[in-house]
C-alpha cells in the first residue's frame, strides 16, 4: 500500500446561500511537498484552506489528513461515526494554519502565544513549553521579542511569531492563506525568508498567494485557481514556462508580463482628456 | 452651627458602618461579575435557549427598581426555606441587579474579540472552554475594564438601599445617629466624603489595572 498524501481533499465543495464559491475541488498533497494556490482573488483559494483546516467544514466532499477524516472517527467496530469535539480537536492540531492578519492574541507576549497550544492541546508543563516556544521563535530569529506584546512588534515579526506559534504544534501540514498581503511592501520579505527555509526542509506547506515570485522559488507544484475550481495543477516549472490553460496563461500574462516581457499592459487612451479636467 | 463634638462622636460608628458598606460592595459585586460573565457567554454562545434566558434576566433586572427588588428578595428567601439575613438577601439583590449590566458590559467587548483569534485557537486545537478562558474572556475583561470600574462605584452607591431591609451600612448608620443628636450636616457630610473616598479606591485600582495593561495596546 502506498503512503496516503500528507492532506487530500476530495470533491470539496462550499455553498453560501446560492453561491457557490467552491465547486467539487479535488486536491493531494504529500509528504514534504510545497504547493502555492495562485488565482485571482474570489477565485476560492482562501475558502479551500478554510475547508481543508476544517474551519469551515466543507459543504460537501471530505478531508483526509494522513489517510484519516476529518470530522470523522472509526471505531473499534470498524464503523464511522462523526468525530467527538475532542478527536476533531486532536485532528485539528495536525494542521497548523497562518492566517493574512496574524491573530495573534494580543493579550499575550510572543512567547505566550507560541506556547499557549502546548500548555492547552498538548498538556506540557509551562516550563518545558517555554524551552519549546523560545526554541520556535528562534527559527523564526525572534528570540528577543520572547517578551514582547503583539502591538509592540511589526507586521513581518507578528507574522513570524504566527508562524512560530502554528510549527510549535508540529503539525503536519501548514496551510498559509495569504501570509504576506497585509503587510508592508518593505516587512514582506523576512516572512518569505522564513517560509522559504521551511521549504528547504520540506515541510508540507499549501500557501495561498499572491506572491508569484515566491512560488516559482520555493513550490514545488502549482494549483491555478478560478471561479472555485481548479483550473491547472501542475509543477511550478512547466507552470511558470508553459501553462497547459489559456486561463493559466492570460493570468501569467498579467500578473507577470511587465517583468518578462511577455506583453505590454494596454495604457488606457487619456488624449481625449485636457488638464483642465483635472481641475475642480 | 456645625457641632464638632458630634462629628467626634458619630465617627467611629459611621467608620464601622462604612465596613458594612465594603463587605457589601465587594460581596455584591463578587456576585455580579460572576453573574455577569456567565451570562453575557450564555447570551453570546449558550444557544437559543442560553440567549432567551440571559434576555430574561437582563430585562426583569434592568425593569424592576433595585429597591423592589430587594424587598422581594429579602421576603422570598423564607419562602424558598432559607432563613432570611439581611445581609446576605443584600449581596444576592444588588449583586444580580449589577449583573444585568455586567452582562451587557461584557457581551459587547466580547462581540468586539476578532473573529480570528478564535478562529486561530480552534486551528490549534484549543477546546471551547479554553478559548473563552484563556482568549475570549482576558481580552472582554482588559476591554471592559473602565466600564467595569464605573459599575463597581455604581454598586457601591447602591449599598444604603440595603437600609430598607435593615442592614445598617453607612448611610442607615447616619440615619441612626441624626435620629437621636437631631443634626445632619455634621453625620452626612463625613458620610459623603466616605463615598467618595471608597468611589476613588475603585478609581484608582482599575487605573492601575488600565495602565498595566498598557503594553498590550497600540
Amino acid at each position: 500500500m502506498s503512503t496516503p498524501p500528507a492532506i487530500a481533499g476530495r470533491g470539496l465543495t462550499m455553498r453560501f446561500g446560492p453561491a457557490t464559491v467552491l465547486d467539487g475541488v479535488d486536491i493531494a498533497v504529500a509528504r514534504g511537498e510545497v504547493v502555492c494556490v495562485l488565482g485571482p482573488s474570489g477565485s476560492g483559494k482562501s475558502t479551500l484552506l478554510r475547508c481543508l483546516s476544517f474551519l469551515t467544514p466543507p459543504s460537501a466532499g471530505a478531508v483526509h489528513v494522513g489517510g484519516e477524516q476529518l470530522g470523522m472517527e472509526t471505531k473499534s467496530d470498524g464503523t464511522t461515526v462523526p468525530a467527538s469535539a475532542a478527536r476533531l480537536r486532536h485532528q485539528r492540531s495536525r494542521i497548523g494554519m497562518v492566517f493574512q492578519s496574524f491573530n495573534l492574541w494580543p493579550h499575550l507576549t510572543a512567547l505566550g502565544n507560541v506556547t499557549e497550544g502546548l500548555v492547552q492541546v498538548r498538556g506540557e508543563a509551562r516550563t518545558d513549553a517555554r524551552t519549546q516556544g523560545l526554541e520556535m521563535l528562534a527559527a523564526v530569529g525572534l528570540a528577543d521579542k520572547a517578551d514582547a506584546y503583539p502591538a509592540r512588534l511589526s507586521g513581518g515579526q507578528q507574522q513570524r511569531v504566527a508562524i512560530a506559534r502554528a510549527l510549535a504544534m508540529k503539525p503536519e501540514i501548514l496551510l498559509f492563506d495569504e501570509p504576506t498581503s497585509a503587510l508592508d511592501p518593505e516587512l514582506v520579505g523576512e516572512v518569505l525568508a522564513v517560509m522559504e527555509a521551511l521549504a528547504e526542509r520540506h515541510t508540507t506547506m499549501i500557501v495561498v498567494t499572491h506572491e508569484i515570485a515566491f512560488a516559482a522559488e520555493a513550490a514545488d507544484r502549482i494549483v491555478f485557481m478560478d471561479g472555485g475550481r481548479i483550473v491547472e495543477d501542475a509543477p511550478a516549472d512547466r507552470f511558470f514556462t508553459t501553462p497547459a490553460e489559456e486561463r493559466s496563461w492570460r493570468f501569467l500574462e498579467r500578473t507577470m508580463g511587465r517583468y518578462l516581457g511577455l506583453s505590454r499592459p494596454q495604457r488606457p487612451d487619456m488624449s481625449g482628456m485636457s488638464r483642465h479636467d483635472h481641475e475642480v | 452651627m456645625f457641632d464638632v463634638d458630634i462629628l467626634r462622636e458619630s465617627i467611629p460608628v459611621i467608620a464601622s458602618a462604612a465596613l458594612v458598606t465594603i463587605q457589601l460592595t465587594v460581596a455584591a459585586a463578587a456576585v455580579s461579575l460572576t453573574v455577569g460573565t456567565l451570562s453575557a457567554v450564555l447570551q453570546v454562545a449558550g444557544g437559543r435557549a442560553g440567549y432567551w434566558l440571559s434576555r430574561a434576566y437582563v430585562s426583569l433586572m434592568r425593569g424592576t427598581p433595585l429597591f423592589v427588588q430587594l424587598l422581594v428578595v429579602f421576603f422570598a428567601l423564607p419562602l424558598l426555606g432559607l432563613r432570611s439575613q439581611a445581609f446576605f438577601a443584600a449581596v444576592l439583590a444588588i449583586g444580580l441587579n449589577s449583573g444585568a449590566y455586567v452582562t451587557e458590559i461584557l457581551r459587547a467587548a466580547i462581540l468586539a474579540v476578532p473573529r480570528g483569534q478564535v478562529e486561530a485557537a480552534v486551528t490549534i486545537g484549543i477546546g471551547r472552554l479554553a478559548v473563552w478562558r484563556r482568549i475570549v474572556l482576558p481580552q472582554a475583561a482588559i476591554t471592559s475594564l473602565p466600564m467595569l470600574a464605573a459599575e463597581l462605584t455604581i454598586v457601591l452607591k447602591s449599598t444604603p438601599l440595603a437600609s430598607v431591609i435593615s442592614v445598617t451600612e453607612m448611610t442607615y448608620a447616619g440615619v441612626l445617629i441624626q435620629a437621636r443628636a437631631f443634626s445632619a450636616i455634621e453625620v452626612f457630610v463625613p458620610i459623603a466624603a466616605g463615598y467618595i473616598l471608597l468611589a476613588q479606591v475603585i478609581a484608582r485600582i482599575a487605573r492601575m489595572l488600565e495602565r498595566r495593561f498598557e503594553p498590550l495596546r497600540g
